[in-house]
């Protein structure tokens, strides 16, 4: 007589007292789904408010508005990419206070952010109930990473600021290939 | 022993399984988000380290490091979203308990999991949870009656910041017969008619109960113990006069037929009587609004209910399909049968556009009770023939009021007043006919009028002529 397969019996099924038992209802409290598109497009307009008070004109405002407007109309778009990606680059042209300035620091917070609820408005129908302890985790990571980068922001401010020595750019430009083949690695796992 | 043939086979039954569960959903697979991610995260910290831009390698950290951590964790292990089986048959609309077995294996965070919305008729809405390993109790969407889907476990996850997601998958769906409730009446709404010689109510024939019929003189056959001697010795016996007995009533069951109009099923709107969703044909629990149909059925068992009770014999005859007749019986099964059988007319309603009642489904003597709408002459015309056939029939118009005009046309309250009229001259005629019209309103006590009426009926040789507002 052979074993069952291992997957014919789900350990979660095999033993269903150990399981708790959670009512719909005790999961607390819930907000409809489009919630997450008001916040992505609330996020959009803070990033276009910022590249607006950084002195971006009226023009370039209008086409990161319209990608705002489609991020948060269909959050699964590139629009959210180029948004993000688009207002880091913009900022380095109208950037005059300098690499540290609130502006910029803000559009840490918001790019992170826009990125992070695009990803769940992405997967959320509008009609869903959200509720709202799924957001625990995700908001504790984010401020943790929030907290690692704002860190390395105080040390490079504290950092004198000079050329690099060549091998140390080497490196680190070494190290972004790293990462980047490192993530092409972990996609092509199965 | 396993053989190189089993594991060849095991091998190819693996690929299959995975390129089914591929083609499914049933597997973890990147977002955009982690496009988004990579993309821009490793765009923006390469173009700031190789232009010494700190500002646009800060901006960029956060993408590339969530996704980074993303990736560290990937989800793992089997998924399994289970629908606990549920009854398939529920007595009654106030059992609404289900339950669902999730675990979400490892890694994952974010579990969107449809399921039944109160007061919402169908699977329900996607609630979006924390993923876990956990039972999940629900309820069942609405307190509504038929058959229908109860629950369907369709179901999508998603790791962290949602790089990963598995699904969407649809679900398993449960489907159970939920049976038209029975709202109890006031003890004895029952317009009697002999069917037999034992029963509850008195019958117009001699027999043993107690209730005196007449008294009359001696015949051969009479038992000794009917004399009543006071009677006789007063008319002169034993000299001139003759003995005298008394003759009582029979007790008697009755037959009730109760008639089903399926052909129709509207509400109030009368903007929403052409359309589908109107006309009542196909599965799925019906929600307790006003609409004809589930105030009929709510009264055919709550009537049948009150009659079987007193040991009568209650049949059912579907006017829109005959062939769904249920043969006058009695007793607790007999009420079980009828409402199955209530559920499963009102699935096929909309079928035949003219009624059908023929005279061999109803049993001689018995109660016609002919619940419908009243919407076209048809109906009225069976009810009239079959009190013509001499059958007692009560007609009990089961159309929700007020009905609210279509709006969305100028001739909407002309039609509304065409309608009324019309209905008002077929229940005169019903009534002129000698068919009594009542009126049965939707809501928990809606036969408390039909009850206090049908006792009416019940002290009255024939049967009075009633008009109710319309």
């Amino acid at each position: 007589m052979t074993a069952p397969p291992a997957h014919a019996v789900p350990p979660a099924l095999a033993a269903p007292h150990a399981v708790p038992t959670v009512a719909i209802e005790d999961c607390g409290i819930a907000v409809p789904g489009w919630v997450l598109r008001l916040v992505v497009g609330a996020v959009s307009a803070a990033v276009v408010a910022v590249l607006g008070a950084e002195g971006a004109p009226v023009a370039v405002q209008v086409v990161f508005g319209l990608l705002g407007a489609s991020g948060a109309v269909s959050p699964s778009s590139a629009a959210p990419a180029a948004l993000g990606g688009g207002a880091a680059l913009v900022s380095t042209v109208y950037n005059t206070s300098g690499m540290l300035a609130p502006a910029v620091l803000a559009l840490v917070v918001l790019v992170h952010l826009l990125h992070v609820s695009s990803g769940l408005a992405a997967v959320v129908p509008r009609g869903a109930r959200l509720h709202l302890s799924v957001l625990r985790r995700p908001l504790r990571r984010f401020l943790t990473i929030q907290a690692v980068v704002f860190a390395l922001a105080g040390v490079a401010a504290v950092v004198p600021a000079g050329r690099n020595p060549v091998v140390l750019e080497v490196l680190a430009v070494l190290g972004v290939a790293g990462l980047a083949v490192f993530a092409i690695v972990q996609l092509r796992r199965r | 022993m396993t053989t190189s043939v089993d594991l060849a086979l095991s091998g190819r039954a693996h690929r299959l399984r995975n390129a089914l569960r591929r083609r499914t959903g049933e597997h973890w697979e990147p977002t955009d988000a982690l496009r988004r991610g990579l993309l821009v995260g490793v765009g923006l910290v390469a173009f700031g380290a190789l232009w010494h831009r700190l500002d646009v390698l800060l901006i960029g950290a956060p993408l590339l490091l969530a996704t980074l951590a993303g990736l560290t964790r990937r989800p793992s292990g089997a998924v399994v979203v289970r629908p606990l089986p549920a009854p398939r048959l529920v007595d009654g609309v106030h059992d609404r308990k289900l339950s669902v077995d999730v675990d979400c294996g490892g890694g994952a965070e974010v579990l969107a999991l449809r399921l039944p919305e109160p007061g919402r008729v169908g699977p329900g809405l996607v609630h979006v949870l924390p993923a876990g390993r956990f039972r999940l109790a629900c309820k069942r969407g609405t307190d509504g009656w038929g058959e229908g889907i109860v629950l369907r476990t369709d179901h999508l996850l998603a790791g962290q910041d949602c790089l990963m997601v598995y699904g969407p998958v649809v679900g398993a769906a449960t489907r159970q017969v939920v049976l038209p409730p029975v709202d109890p009446l006031p003890a004895g709404p029952l317009p009697p008619r002999a069917a037999g010689l034992v029963g509850a109510h008195r019958s117009r024939r001699p027999g043993d109960s107690t209730e005196l019929r007449d008294i009359r003189p001696f015949a051969p056959g009479d038992r000794l113990r009917k004399i009543d001697w006071r009677v006789s010795l007063r008319s002169g016996f034993p000299h001139s006069g003759a003995l005298h007995v008394r003759e009582r009533h029979a007790d008697a069951d009755a037959d009730v037929v109760l008639a089903l109009d399926t052909r129709v099923d509207v509400g109030v709107m009368l903007s929403d009587w052409a359309s589908a969703a109107a006309s009542g044909a196909g599965s799925g629990h019906r929600s307790p609004q006003a609409s004809s149909l589930d105030t009929a059925v709510r009264a055919a068992a709550s009537l049948a209910a009150s009659y079987l009770q007193q040991g009568d014999r209650v049949g059912l005859a579907d006017l829109g399909r005959p062939q769904l007749y249920l043969k006058p019986g009695t007793g607790a099964r007999q009420l079980l049968r009828l409402r199955h059988r209530l559920v499963l007319s009102s699935r096929s309603a909309g079928w035949s556009p003219r009624p059908v009642l023929a005279q061999q489904l109803v049993p001689a003597g018995a109660m016609v009770v002919v619940l419908s709408p009243f919407l076209d002459d048809a109906v009225a015309q069976l009810a009239v023939v079959a009190a013509r056939r001499g059958n007692l029939v009560v007609a009990i118009d089961v159309l929700p009021q007020p009905l609210v005009a279509d709006a969305e046309t100028p001739w909407g309250d002309a039609v509304l007043a065409l309608v009324r009229a019309e209905r008002r001259a077929r229940l005169d005629g019903l009534a002129w006919h000698g068919v009594p019209v009542l009126r049965w309103t939707a809501g928990e006590h809606g036969g408390a009028t039909v009850a206090a009426t049908l006792r009416r009926l019940t002290s009255a040789r024939r049967p009075r002529i009633t008009r109710t507002s319309r």
